[in-house]
Parts: C-alpha cells; structure tokens; sequence
C-alpha cells in the first residue's frame, strides 16, 4: 500500500524527482572542490530567499530586516557548539527554532503595523542585533565576540560534529536542509494555515471579513519565515565556520535575498531556488572578473550591478522570473498546473 | 414571531467633525432581504463597516442574534455570523476561484479536505463550479462578484451584508445576481444590502430603510418607501426614483 | 547628568532639526504627491554633501554660492531622472516602489563607493571651530548659518506651496492626486514638478549638512533614517508637520545621544518609529 502510494507521489512528479536525482549525482560527475563550494553557497542563499519569500510572497510582508534571522541562527548555532558542545546536527534544529522565537516576538511589536511602515519597522532590525552581537560588555564580550565575529572552534575531520575536509558532504547536508525547507513550505501552503497566509497577502479586509486573525496569522507566518531563514544561517556557519557581523547583519547580504526570491519568483515554492541558482554563480564570477581585471580597488562595483538589475526586475517582471519558466513548463506538460 | 437577527440601536459615529451616522435604528428580521439606500454620502457603507468591525461606533449597540458586538474586532464578528462582500471587489487575485472560496470555507473546518468540498458546493449554488480553477484575476467582474458572494455564503452566516453586489452588471448580469439572491435567501439566509440601482432594490427587497446624511428617513415595504416624501425630496435631481414608479 | 549638557544637546539638535525639516520636507513632496516611497532620497543627499566638498576643494567656491549651484544642478538632473527612473514605478503597489528604490539606493551607495572610497569627506569651513557664546550655551558658527539657511529655505518653500498657483496645485495634489486630473491638469506634470521640488530640496539638505558635518557614503542611509522618523513623527504629506517632525527628531536624536551610547541610536529611532505608527500613526499635524 505505501509502495503504492510513494510509486504514484512519483509519477506524478516525475519532472521534479528527476531534477532532484541529477541534483544528487551532479556533484559527483562534476568532482571540483570549487563548483561543489559555490553550489553548497547556492542552496544556502536558497533557503535563506525561500524563508523570505514566505514571509513576503505568501504574507505580503515585505521585510528588509530577514538577514538578522540568518545571522540569529548562524551566532546561535555557535554558541551552542561552545558553551555547551553541542553538535551541529542538533544544534542547527535548536537554533532555528530559538530563531523563529525570536522572529515572532518582533513580530509581535512589528506586525501590526501596515504595509510600508512594517518593512521601514524590518530594516531597523538588523542594526539592533549588530549591536546586540557585538556589544563588548563583560563575558557576554567574549562570548559572543565582538566585532570580529565568531569561529567555529576547529576540529579537523570530524563528522559527528559536522567538519570535513572538502566541500562535497556540505554539499549533500545543504542540498538536505533546502529539501527540508521545501518540504516545510510544501506542506504550509496545503494546509489551512497556510490558505489563510496567502489570504492576508492578498487582500487584508475580506481576509479578516472571512473570521481570520490577522495579527495571529502573521505572527505565525512570520515564525516559519524566520525558522527557514534561520536554518540557511545555521548552515551557513556550519560551513564556512565563520560568522562575521557586519556581513551578517549588513543590508547587502538582505538584497542578495531580495534579489534571489524576485528574481526567481515570488509567491512560488521553487522560484527562490531559481533565483539563488541564478545570483550566486553570477556574483561570483562577477566579482573574480572584476578582481582580475580591476585588481581590489572596484570593491562595492558588483553591487552597483545588482541594484540595477533588482531594479530591471522589479520594473519589468515584479513576480519574478519563475512564473514564466513554470508557465512554459506546464505548456510543454512537464509538469502539471496545482 | 419572527427572530431579529441583527438589532442596531442608536448606532452613532462621526469623523472629525461630522457625523456619519446618527442614531440610526435599524433590525433586520429572519429571511428579510432588507435593502438600504440613500444618497451618496447618506452612510450606507460606513454603516456596513459599523456593523463588520471596520470602524467602532461611538456611541449605540449591534446586537447580533441577541449577542452585543459592538466593539469586537471583524474577525471576531464573522466568527459569530456575519459575511459580508465588498464595493470594490476584493477576491485574492492571485488564488484560484475554488481556493477563494476554501478561504471561507475553513472558518468551521480545520480539514482543508472538507473545506473543498464546502466549496465546490458554495460555487455550485453561485454558478462557478466550472471556473473553480481558474485564477480570480483572470475571470470578469461578474465572476468575481459571484466568488466574493460564495466565499462569503461558505462561513455559513447568519446575516449577509452585501455592498453594491450590481454596480458595474449589465441587466442580464443583473437580473441574474437578483434570481441568486432570492434562491441564497431561500435556502434560509438573511440579506441586507445596499445598493444604487433602483429598480433592483424595488424588485428583491422586502423591506428597505433609507438613509440621509447618516440619520434614517424612511423605512417600510419598497411600495411605501418610493411614495414617500421625504424619499423623493432626498433623492431630488437623481433620476433613479423614476425608475421606481412602476412598482 | 549635567543639566547644561543636556540644555546644549538640546539646543545643538534644534539646529541639526532645522536641517532635517528641509530635507524631510524633499521626501514628504515626493511621498505625498507621487504616493512614491523614495528609499534613495539618502542618497541624493549624499551625492549633494561630495558635490559641496569638491565644489570647495577643487574651486574654492564659497559657500552661500553652494547653496544655489547644487540645488541648480539637481533640478537639471532631476527631469532625466524622473523620466526616466522614477515615471515607472508610480501608481505601482508600494512594495515594487520599495524594492526599486532601495537598489537604486544599494547602486549609488557603492557606486560612491567605488568612486570615493570610504574615507570620509570634510569640507573646509572656518566657522566649524568657532561658536557664539550666549551664557554657557555655545551655538556652533557653522551650525548656525546651516540653521539660517535652513529657515531661508522653508520660507521660500512654504511661500511657493502656499501663495503660488503652482505650488496649490502640488498641495492639492498631496491631498487628493485623482483630484487634478479631475481639475483638467495633466497629473505627470504635477509629478515631475513635485519630484523636482523634492530633488532639489535633498540637494539643499546635502549642501547645509555639508557646512558642518563630513560625507562618507554610506551617510545617505543614516539621513535617510532620520529622514523617516522626521516624516512618521509630523505626518506624511502635511508641509507644516516636517517643521514640527523635523526639529522634534533633531532635539531627540542628540540628547539621546549624548545620554545614551552611541550604538543605541538605531534602536531609539526604532522605538520612536515604532511609537508613532502605534499611537498616533497620522503623525503629529495630519489634517
């Protein structure tokens, strides 16, 4: 009976098990440390554009403010690894949800506020937390440390506490956590939480004519969001073993998710995928052309280029650019209209 | 005896200034469909969004089916039985009729499955079952209409408040929302509804209540209301009453 | 806490809120008229405060010639630009508006990066150093004539919206935009006049900031801020609230500042903002 029942899951989507596979082997076939480093990148931005777009796709709530969540989770998950050794396979868990604890209190204060004043609300945000990381007051100086940031404490190769030699198992534990999170919204946006999500991201009034809380459903929404984003920092730091506030908490990291769930598609389940697969090979090849063309000192120019095009973007296609492939998709009966 | 299901008494708000309504006593009875006109400006929405929550009245009780709501939020007002469909029409563009509908549908179901197929039910009775999955911002102005009134009729209210349903229908579109109506009032509904377009409120409504720079003026049997003085002198230089002689 | 301290920051921020009163009332034209949220008014800011700095560093030119040949220059800039960039994004939802121009803002941001480098930028002016004494108060030379300026700059701005056809209109227009159509005047031109006035207005702002404070360029961003709160706290789309909204928000930022760290500003405008949407979310002087 289950048999059955997994057998007809997949022939119904038979596109995406096929995508998901090549995913899986991909690395394998294509066995370089760098293409497996900047595609682990890409399916971390991934989540992190995802967790954001259900916050702004689904919600109707614009945040500026969703890297604070990335760098929440990211300094959480270590500070678990060293005030109490906890390994990341379970720490990543805590920290995103203490993440999302923290994405509904400020939702609490923020979310009643209307349209435009709830993304000026967000873009404070981030800031807050800057000082609340880097604050140099007694043990909590050290602790969370300071302007410079925090490191994973090194262990050479050792899996139990998720640290290898190369790139290729951050691949597959990245390439998870996105499955993960595609899950999660999978099953948000059938459930009747998630109807009345979208709800009041559409129309607010006959939303709450309908018997729907809007300040509850935000909150919650707003939990989830920030639960997916924070897992994308806890990853994040899980990899590359560092977290640095300013990147962290500054408003590129926030455009480069902006930029990946617009581009991709916002109010779509794969569109930030789509976006992040798009932004982050190109921003670092961006950024390798420029450094050997113009050697460091055109630092800040690749940014130049990415306001231009969010702006092109936003103008031209403002529900983004996965909407369109989806369309062409379904037309050529890949995959089927839900 | 016929139950009053909804009871408003003395209901007053002003903004700034200017008082939007004033005083206003109105009930509407069990199977009424009560019309409610007047003049632009008279109060009539700002009455409806007395009643859903939308605004708080001042001073004055909203008595729902012997319940006081005055002062609850509108969600809360829906939960205890009141739907309502707006001017401007308001579906979730970007969702598909049948999912607009399940919207509604799940105020008294968690099992998205069992709202589904309220839904389809709702859609059946207003004429879209077959449109269900198309996206609302690709259907007419009609369809929308008809979706908003679905969506609203799946909360099973008790009382209906529908906001300029026939602003913007063609007569055939018109005639048809009136027959839609009488058949939702049928199955047992209670109706108000405000409206511009005379003949539509003579022709469907058993009662009607007009109002006039927020106070009322005039209420009884649409007969009675469109020989009435005060009516005419309110509505003077608008040519809709004419309209309404023939009844 | 010394009284007198207090009383000084008190009395230094009313002269910083002058400032902001001009630039705020830049970006309550354009917000009001165009229904335009215009993140990167910030930096035109900036991009007027490294004008003034170069303007005087590489032909010394005074500063009271400034003050008319930036805001010159921003009106010939501001027709392309909103031709151009901004016609576009009017009437789209506010969320679009946001996201446009926050990466307008992001790209001139780094492009004055790339182009200034981070350094900060100071004008030489003699008056920074020196200061009326009135009792123990001190008033900052510098500060003062920004202050003065400031004041010359909202009389003219109010005369024009109030006693000038042209002006009514685009206080007409803040009120009600559906209402000049109606009138018979084409609405984009009232758009494009209002986008000039408020383009100027920021270069304006640039400019006096620049008499006393350095430019870096990621100053846009922290204007910007208080550009907001000024707005929130007297209300978008009222011309007499920037005034109340803009020297409130001054008085507040510095005496926060100096009884509170420094890195606390951000939450304090935070908890301002966040007050005034809560309470009295018109702003003080909504009509």
């Amino acid at each position: 009976m289950m048999f059955k029942l997994i057998q007809s899951i997949i022939r119904e989507n038979i596109f995406q098990v096929v995508t998901v596979i090549i995913l899986l082997i991909l690395p394998l076939i294509v066995n370089q440390t760098y293409i497996h480093h900047v595609l682990t990148i890409c399916w971390i931005y991934a989540i992190a554009a995802i967790g954001w777009n259900v916050c702004y796709g689904y919600a109707g709530l614009l945040s500026f403010g969703h890297t604070a969540f990335f760098g929440i989770g990211a300094y959480l998950t270590v500070m678990l690894i060293r005030a109490i050794g906890l390994t990341p396979w379970v720490g990543i868990f805590l920290a995103s949800i203490l993440t999302a604890a923290f994405g509904m209190g400020i939702a609490w204060v923020t979310a009643r506020t209307r349209g435009v004043y709830f993304t000026l609300c967000t873009q404070a945000i981030p800031p807050v937390f800057f000082v609340i990381f880097t604050w140099r007051v007694g043990w909590w100086g050290e602790f969370a440390g300071g302007s410079y940031g925090l490191t994973v404490p090194y262990r050479g190769h050792d899996p139990i506490f998720m640290q290898f030699n190369y790139p290729l198992p951050y691949y597959y534990i990245a390439f998870g956590f996105l499955i993960l999170s595609i899950w999660i919204v999978i099953r948000l946006i059938k459930s009747k939480f998630g109807y009345y999500l979208r709800a009041i991201g559409e129309e607010q009034d006959a939303a709450s004519s309908l018997g729907i809380n809007i300040l509850r459903t935000r909150i919650l929404g707003m939990g989830i969001s920030t639960l997916i984003t924070g897992i994308s920092g806890a990853v994040y730091v899980n990899f590359l073993h560092i977290i640095d506030p300013y990147e962290a908490f500054g408003f590129t990291l926030n455009l480069q998710f902006i930029l990946a769930g617009m581009l991709g598609g916002v109010g779509t389940i794969i569109g930030p995928v789509f976006g992040a697969l798009l932004l982050v090979p190109f921003s670092e090849f961006v950024k390798l052309f420029l450094e050997q063309r113009f050697g460091y000192g055109l630092i800040g120019a690749h940014f130049v280029l990415y306001g231009i095009v969010l702006m092109f973007v936003t103008a031209l296609m403002p529900r983004g650019l996965y909407p369109k492939v989806k369309e062409t998709l379904i037309k050529k009966g890949l995959i089927r209209r839900r | 005896m016929e139950r009053t299901v909804l009871d408003l008494r003395e209901v007053s708000i002003s903004f700034g200034g200017l008082k939007a309504l004033h005083d206003v006593n109105l009930d509407v009875r069990q199977g009424d469909i009560l019309g409610l006109i007047g003049p632009n400006g008279a109060g009539k929405t700002t009455l409806f969004n007395v009643i859903n929550g939308f605004l708080q009245a001042e001073k004055g009780e909203i008595i729902l089916d012997g319940e006081k709501i005055r002062g609850l939020k509108p969600f809360d007002i829906c939960r205890r039985g009141i739907g309502r469909t707006f001017q401007l029409v308001k579906t979730f563009n970007n969702m598909t009729a049948l999912e607009n509908v399940v919207v509604g549908a799940l105020l008294h179901t968690d099992n998205v499955g069992d709202a589904r197929r309220r839904a389809e039910e709702t859609l059946k009775l207003v004429g879209l079952i077959d449109k269900k999955d198309i996206t609302a911002e690709n259907l007419t102005l009609m369809e929308r209409k008809r979706i908003e009134l679905a969506r609203a009729l799946s909360t099973k209210p008790k009382l209906l408040l529908l906001d300029e349903l026939l602003t913007g229908l063609n007569p055939s579109e018109m005639d048809d929302a009136l027959q839609l109506i009488r058949d939702i009032r049928d199955r047992g509904a209670t109706i108000c509804m405000v409206e511009h377009v005379m003949r539509a409120v003579m022709s469907v409504c058993n009662r009607i209540v007009v109002l006039n720079f927020g106070k009322k003026i005039a209420e009884g049997s649409p007969k009675k209301v469109a020989n009435d003085k005060k009516v005419i002198e309110a509505y003077l230089g608008e040519e809709v009453i004419a309209g309404s002689k023939e009844y | 806490m010394d009284p007198l301290l207090m009383f000084q920051s008190i009395v230094t921020g009313f002269l910083l809120g002058g400032i902001l009163t001009v630039m705020t009332l830049g970006l309550d034209v354009i917000a009001g008229v165009l229904g335009l949220v215009n993140v990167a008014q910030g930096e035109f800011l900036m991009f007027a405060m490294y004008a003034a700095f170069f303007l005087d560093r590489l032909f010394n030119v005074p500063i009271f010639a400034m003050f008319g040949i930036v805001p010159l220059l921003y009106l010939f800039l501001s027709i392309p630009l909103y031709l151009g960039v901004y016609r576009i994004m009017v009437g789209k939802p506010a969320s679009s508006q946001l996201i446009y121009t926050s990466s307008l803002s992001l790209a001139l941001q780094n492009a004055a990066l790339v182009l200034f480098l981070s350094d900060p930028r100071q004008l030489y002016n003699p008056y920074r150093a020196e200061a009326f004494d009135i009792g123990p108060i001190q008033l900052n030379k510098a500060l003062l004539i920004a202050f003065i300026l400031a004041a010359v700059t909202s009389i003219i701005v109010f005369y024009f919206l109030y006693r000038t056809e042209r002006g009514s209109v685009i206080r007409a227009a803040i009120n009600n935009r559906q209402l000049i159509s109606l009138l018979g005047i084409d609405p984009h031109r009232v758009y494009l006049q209002a986008f000039c006035l408020g383009i100027v207005l920021s270069a304006v702002g640039g400019v006096l900031l620049s008499i006393y404070y350095p430019v870096s360029p990621t100053v846009g961003a922290t204007y910007n801020l208080f550009m907001w709160v000024s707005l929130v706290l007297g209300g978008i789309g009222t011309i007499r609230g920037c005034l109340a909204g803009g020297l409130i928000t001054g008085v507040l930022l510095n005496f926060s500042a100096v009884i509170l760290p420094v890195n606390f500003r951000n939450l304090i405008v935070l908890i301002i903002f966040m007050i005034t949407i809560a309470v009295r979310p018109e702003g003080l002087f909504r009509k």
